[in-house]
């Protein structure tokens, strides 16, 4: 996916037709890096290399906002890939190359950041207030030109940014990665139904911050 | 389909859109606007996300992981 821009992945979202192609080009992305990774998995290191080219820019946006610090976040890409490397014989194909690989990057991630879960969880709590009976904006009145404007993108980094760790994360590779519910669980090693939960609260709270936007 | 229901369908959007949406939730947001303002809010929220929140990694931290991975410059120049 390393040459691919988020916005052409998600460009066939609610059109009928594209959404299949692009189904089916996920299924084949899918196929093909599992197979370099069994290729890699054999000792083929370009193989292995092709995989980074494909996913480090994907690392890259979910650790850089997760970190919040140029160093954590270089940190949390070289030892993910690095620990994927030096596993790369264990993986089966049995879940996704990306889930597997972004799996490995949250232990890192988690590793990193441990003393910090308490404070996450205040304010994951904090951010639940209120949130349910809000007015939330309707966002698909937005004009193609504003969505596109710059002033809005930084209106969306910081609502991205206003989120707990545990809503963040689970908003990235959801909403930005285009995990699954079902491989999001699996990355982070809780429920389909705490995924859902937490995606909720996040959609909903980014929404919320973004109406200070709109009304401005 | 309730719109109860329905909302929790939404938490499926993501990456294929619509795609692969129950019959039953389709025909419910035809006849509900309320349910069908809602799913095109999540799904312009998910592509703003991406164009806002999709960062390329710099290429210093690129040259890093490839001395770290393989002792030497990116092998693909």
């Amino acid at each position: 996916m390393g040459a691919e821009e988020p916005g052409e992945r998600a460009g066939g979202a609610g059109k009928g037709g594209p959404d299949l192609e692009l189904e089916t080009r996920l299924a084949l992305q899918k196929a093909e890096d599992n197979d370099l990774a069994l290729r890699a998995a054999e000792g083929d290191r370009r193989a292995f290399d092709r995989l980074v080219h494909r996913w480090r820019d994907r690392l890259w946006s979910v650790a850089s906002r997760m970190c919040r610090d140029y160093d954590d976040a270089q940190d949390v890409l070289v030892g993910a890939f690095s620990r994927a490397y030096s596993r790369i014989h264990q993986f089966r194909g049995d879940a996704s190359f990306g889930t597997w690989l972004f799996r490995i990057a949250a232990n890192e991630c988690m590793g990193l950041r441990r003393s910090e879960s308490r404070k996450a969880e205040r304010l994951e709590r904090e951010t639940d207030r209120g949130i349910e009976t809000m007015e939330l904006p309707d966002l698909s009145v937005l004009p193609e030109e504003a969505a596109l404007s710059s002033d809005l993108m930084d209106a969306v980094n910081r609502a991205a940014e206003s989120l707990s760790e545990p809503l963040r994360i689970v908003f990235l590779l959801r909403d930005v990665e285009g995990f699954s519910n079902e491989e999001t669980a699996e990355i982070l090693g809780i429920s389909v139904a705490a995924v859902k939960s937490r995606l909720h609260r996040a959609r909903a709270a980014v929404r919320a911050e973004l109406e200070h936007y709109l009304a401005s | 389909m309730d719109c109860g229901r329905v909302r929790e369908a939404l938490l499926e959007i993501g990456e294929g859109g619509r795609t692969g949406m129950e019959e039953s939730l389709r025909r419910h947001l035809e006849d509900c606007p309320t349910c069908a303002r809602e799913a095109r809010s999540v799904e312009a929220l998910v592509r703003l996300a991406r164009r806002a929140l999709h960062s390329p990694v710099p290429e210093e931290v690129c040259r890093h992981l490839d001395r770290v991975l393989f002792g030497e410059d990116d092998p693909a120049g």
